[in-house]
C-alpha cells in the first residue's frame, strides 16, 4: 500500500512538473510548409462540416471556404455590409415579403456541374428537410421561384426585414450542387455523404478529412472569383491552448483564428516573427439574472447589484486584451449608440448596502459553461468583486452536458450566469428575439418581459431602429440581463501570412474568409 | 534516534509537523484573503508581499495553499477516520460472529472492492452535487472496504489466540471480549493503515475537486487551483503548479510519516 501510494504521489508531482516544463509540444513534427500550405489549428475538434448542420462556429472556416449563399458579409469591416455572392443584385418588395435576387453566371459546382436558380430551390429544401438548428432560417420561405435560370424570387409567409440578414449570416443556407444532393439524400441515421465531401461553389474544396485529427481544404481550380492566396490549407486538431502556443512559437503552426484568452494572447504578442490581430465583433458576453431566484426575484435587489458592479472594471479585468467592455444593449455594430444605451448607472455604495442589507447572509451562486473561457473569467471575476464586498458569492463551471440543464432547475439552480454569446447574424432581431423572449432558444432562465414580444414583432416586419432602441430600454430596465462586453476576435499568425485584416468576420469570432490569406509580398 | 526510525521517516515526521502547524495556523497569519484579490493578477513567485506570486484573479497563491492545506488534511482526517471505524464496526462483526453474516457482509465489501475507487467516488459525488460534504461522502463510501477485510482478517486471528481463548475459558463473551481482548490487538494495524491512507485520501479529494465535484470557486481547494489554472502553465506555471506540488508533497510527507508509525509499532512488538 505504502509503494503504490507513495508512487502515485511522486507521479503526482513528476506530472506536474512535467506539465510545467513541456507544454505538450509534437516532437518531430515538420514545420510549416511556406508558400503552398497554410497550417492552422481547431482547438478540441469541430462539429461536422455540412452545411445544412454547421451550427457552432469553428467549423465553419471549413464550410464557408467551400460553399456560398446567395449573399454574404464583407470580410475585413466592423460594420457588416451585404455584398454579392453567388447573388449579383437582389431587391425586396416595400413589404419585405418578396425577394428577387439574380444570379452570377459562369459558376460550377466543384463536381463540375453549372450553378443555375434550380439550385437554390434544391438547397432550400435540403436544409428544410435535413432539419438542424439552421433550419429555421429559411423556415419561413413559402416559394422559390425560378423565372429564368439566372434568377430566383423569393416569396415568404409572412414580412421579414431581417431575412437577407440570414441569407448573409455565417450559418446562412448555402448553395449545393443539385447532383449531389440527389445522389447522397441526407438521413439523420445512416454515414453522412457532406460530412467529409462538399458540392459547393467556394474557392477551396474539401481535401483529406481525418476528423478530430485534421481537416484540409485545396483551392478549387474552376472558381469564378480570384484565386485563393494558398493552394492548400490545413487545420490539425489540438487539445490544448498551450500546445498551440508553444506551435506557433515554434514555427509549427502559421496561424490561429479565435481560441485565444487574454494571457495567451498578451504573451504571443510580445513574439518575434508572429503577427496579433484584434478585430471588432458581435460576440457579446451577458449577465443573466434567474427570475426564479429567491435572492434576486425581488427587482429593486436585482437593478442595485447591476449597479452596484463596476461593469467596466469587471471587463477589462476578466477579459484583457480579448474583449471591451459594452455600453449598449445589443452587440456592437447593430443599433445607433444614440438608440442603444444602458439605463444603469454605477453607484459603488450599492453592494456595501447589499451586504448589510437583503443580501446579508446569503450566496450568490454564479454559473457558467465551461468551454466558455470569457465566461468563465467574468464569473471568477464577479464571485470576487462581490467577496471583496461582503456578498458571499460562489463561482461554479459546468460541463457542456450539464450546463444548461442546471440553468433550468428554476429557484434550485443558479442566481447568476454569464454566456457569450452572438447573434445568427448582423440584425437585431438575431440578437434580441433569441436571448430575451423564452421561445427564442437562448433565454437562459426564461426571464420575459411583458409587451416585449410583440414589439420585436413589429419591428421584425419593418426593421424599425425606433422599435428596437425600444427593446434595449425595456430589456435594460428589467434587470434580467446585463450586457458586460463585447469580445474581441482574435488571431496570431506568423509575419510571412498577410491579408489577416481582409478576413475576419464582422458578426463571429474565430472564423477568417481564408482565401483572402496570402504570403507576404505575393 | 531509535533504530527503528529511518532517518528519511523522522525527516518526514519534522517536515510534516511543519506542514500541520503552519496549515493550522498559516491562514490566521496571512494578511490577505484567500477568496479576496490582494495584488495584481499573474505576478510571479516572490514578488512583493506575495511568496509565491498571485493567481489570474490577484489572489495570494500562499495563502490559498495553507487554507487548502487545512481542507485536505481536515478533509482526510474526517473521511479516514469515518471509513475506518465503519470498516472495523463490519469488519468485526464478520469476522467475530461469522457465518452467514460473515458471507453476506464480505461479500457486498468484496463487490465495493472490485470496483475502481476513483470513478465510483466521482459517481457518487456528480450524483450528490458539487461540494466538500458530497466529496467526502463519495469517498467514504468507496473507502471502508479496505478497513472492513482488514479487520475480519484481524479479528479472526486473534479471536484464535492465547489470550482472547483463555478470556473465554474464564467466561468472557461476546462484545465485553471484542472490546477489551481482541480490538485492542487490531487497533494499532488499523492505525498504521489509517496514517498510510491519508496520503491517498487526500490525492483523491483533489482529484474529485481537480475534476469540478468539489466546493466551487473561489474555494481554496488544492485541486480546483490546480485544474483552474492549468490553461496558464506555459505563461504563468506557478499557478496550477503550485498547488500540484502541494498535493503531492502533503501525500508523500503522510506516507512516509506513515511508514514511520509502522516502524514505531513494530520496534515497540505491535
Amino acid at each position: 500500500m505504502l509503494r503504490k501510494t507513495a508512487s502515485a504521489a511522486l507521479l503526482t508531482i513528476s506530472l506536474t512538473l512535467l506539465a510545467a516544463c513541456s507544454g505538450g509540444g509534437t516532437p518531430g513534427t515538420s514545420a510549416a510548409a511556406g508558400d503552398d500550405l497554410l497550417k492552422l489549428a481547431f482547438l478540441g475538434g469541430v462539429k461536422t462540416p455540412d452545411p445544412d448542420t454547421a451550427y457552432d462556429g469553428p467549423e465553419l472556416n471549413l464550410v464557408n471556404s467551400a460553399y456560398e449563399g446567395l449573399v454574404t458579409y464583407k470580410s475585413g469591416q466592423d460594420k457588416a455590409e451585404l455584398t454579392a455572392a453567388l447573388a449579383t443584385t437582389w431587391s425586396a418588395d416595400p413589404t419585405n415579403t418578396v425577394f428577387t435576387f439574380d444570379l452570377r453566371e459562369g459558376v460550377t459546382f466543384h463536381d463540375g456541374t453549372p450553378f443555375t436558380a434550380a439550385a437554390v430551390e434544391k438547397s432550400f429544401q435540403r436544409r428544410t428537410d435535413v432539419g438542424e438548428g439552421p433550419a429555421y432560417m429559411v423556415g419561413d420561405v413559402k416559394s422559390v421561384a425560378t423565372p429564368s435560370d439566372k434568377q430566383v424570387v423569393i416569396t415568404l409567409d409572412a414580412p421579414n426585414s431581417a431575412f437577407l440578414d440570414l441569407l448573409a449570416s455565417p450559418f446562412g443556407p448555402k448553395i449545393v450542387s443539385p447532383a449531389a444532393i440527389e445522389a447522397h439524400p441526407y438521413s439523420a441515421d445512416g454515414e453522412n455523404w457532406f460530412a467529409s465531401n462538399d458540392a459547393g461553389t467556394g474557392p477551396y474544396r474539401y481535401g483529406t478529412f481525418t476528423p478530430d485529427t485534421s481537416y484540409q481544404l485545396t483551392a478549387y481550380d474552376g472558381y469564378w472569383g480570384a484565386k485563393p492566396g494558398y493552394p492548400t490549407v490545413e487545420f490539425s486538431v489540438v487539445s490544448s491552448l498551450s500546445t498551440i502556443q508553444l506551435q506557433l512559437e515554434n514555427g509549427e503552426l502559421d496561424g490561429l483564428a479565435g481560441y485565444s484568452d487574454s494571457t495567451t494572447f498578451t504573451a504571443l504578442q510580445a513574439k518575434e516573427k508572429l503577427k496579433t490581430y484584434q478585430f471588432s465583433s458581435m460576440q457579446t458576453p451577458t449577465m443573466f439574472l434567474n427570475p426564479k431566484s429567491a435572492t434576486l426575484a425581488d427587482q429593486a435587489t436585482r437593478l442595485d447589484l447591476l449597479a452596484g458592479v463596476d461593469f467596466t472594471d469587471l471587463a477589462t479585468k476578466a477579459l484583457g486584451a480579448v474583449g471591451k467592455p459594452a455600453t449598449g444593449v445589443f452587440p456592437a455594430n447593430l443599433l445607433t449608440g444614440a438608440d442603444d444605451q444602458q439605463k444603469i448607472t454605477h453607484d459603488g455604495t450599492k453592494l456595501a448596502s447589499l451586504a448589510a442589507g437583503s443580501l446579508k447572509s446569503k450566496t450568490i451562486k454564479i454559473a457558467y459553461g465551461a468551454t466558455s473561457a470569457d465566461a468563465k473569467n467574468l464569473s471568477d471575476n464577479l464571485a470576487a468583486v462581490l467577496n471583496a464586498a461582503g456578498i458571499t458569492a460562489q463561482s461554479t463551471g459546468y460541463a457542456l452536458g450539464t450546463y444548461f440543464p442546471e440553468l433550468e432547475k428554476g429557484a434550485a439552480g443558479p442566481d447568476i450566469t454569464f454566456f457569450a454569446g452572438f447573434p445568427d447574424t448582423a440584425h437585431p432581431d438575431a440578437w434580441a428575439t433569441v436571448f430575451y423572449t423564452p421561445k427564442g432558444g437562448l433565454d437562459l432562465f426564461g426571464a420575459e418581459v411583458p409587451g416585449l414580444s410583440d414589439t420585436l414583432g413589429k419591428a421584425r416586419e419593418t426593421g424599425d431602429q425606433q422599435l428596437y432602441a425600444q427593446v434595449a430600454s425595456q430589456v435594460s430596465e428589467s434587470g434580467w440581463w446585463y450586457t458586460v462586453a463585447t469580445s474581441l476576435g482574435t488571431a496570431v499568425f506568423a509575419d510571412d501570412v498577410a491579408g489577416v485584416e481582409q478576413s475576419y468576420h464582422p458578426v463571429i469570432t474565430g472564423v477568417l474568409n481564408l482565401a483572402v490569406l496570402h504570403p507576404a509580398g505575393a | 534516534m531509535p533504530s527503528w526510525l529511518r532517518r528519511g521517516e523522522t525527516l518526514a515526521v519534522v517536515m510534516l509537523s511543519v506542514v500541520l502547524v503552519a496549515a493550522l495556523i498559516g491562514p490566521l497569519l496571512s494578511p490577505y484573503s484567500s477568496i479576496i484579490p490582494s495584488g495584481a493578477p499573474h505576478l510571479p513567485p516572490l514578488s512583493a508581499g506575495h511568496l509565491f506570486g498571485t493567481d489570474e484573479l490577484g489572489l495570494d497563491i500562499a495563502t490559498r495553499i495553507l487554507e487548502g492545506t487545512r481542507t485536505s488534511l481536515l478533509t482526510a482526517l474526517v473521511v479516514t477516520v469515518i471509513a475506518a471505524v465503519a470498516g472495523m464496526l463490519i469488519g468485526t462483526l464478520a469476522g467475530f460472529v461469522g457465518g452467514v453474516l460473515d458471507t453476506v457482509l464480505m461479500r457486498v465489501t468484496d463487490l465495493f472492492l472490485a470496483l475502481p475507487a476513483t470513478i465510483v467516488a466521482m459517481a457518487v459525488a456528480a450524483g450528490l452535487g458539487t461540494g466538500l460534504t458530497s466529496s467526502m461522502i463519495a469517498i467514504t463510501v468507496v473507502w471502508w472496504p479496505l478497513y472492513a477485510r482488514l479487520v475480519r482478517g484481524e479479528v479472526r486471528r486473534t479471536a484464535r489466540a492465547l489470550h482472547v481463548e483463555a478470556a473465554r475459558m474464564s467466561g468472557t463473551r461476546g462484545t465485553r471480549l471484542v472490546l477489551r481482548h481482541v480490538l485492542p490487538s487490531v487497533l494499532p494495524t488499523v492505525a498504521v493503515t489509517a496514517s498510510l491512507d491519508i496520503g491517498g485520501v487526500i490525492v483523491t479529494v483533489a482529484a474529485l475537486s481537480f475534476v469540478g465535484l468539489g466546493a466551487p470557486a473561489p474555494a481554496p481547494e488544492l485541486g480546483l487551483m490546480a485544474s483552474a489554472g492549468l490553461q496558464y502553465v506555459v505563461n504563468s506555471w506557478w499557478i496550477p503548479v503550485l498547488p500540484g506540488l502541494a498535493v503531492g508533497l502533503l501525500s508523500l510527507l503522510f506516507n512516509y510519516a506513515g511508514d514511520g508509525l509502522r516502524a514505531v509499532l513494530r520496534g515497540k512488538g505491535a
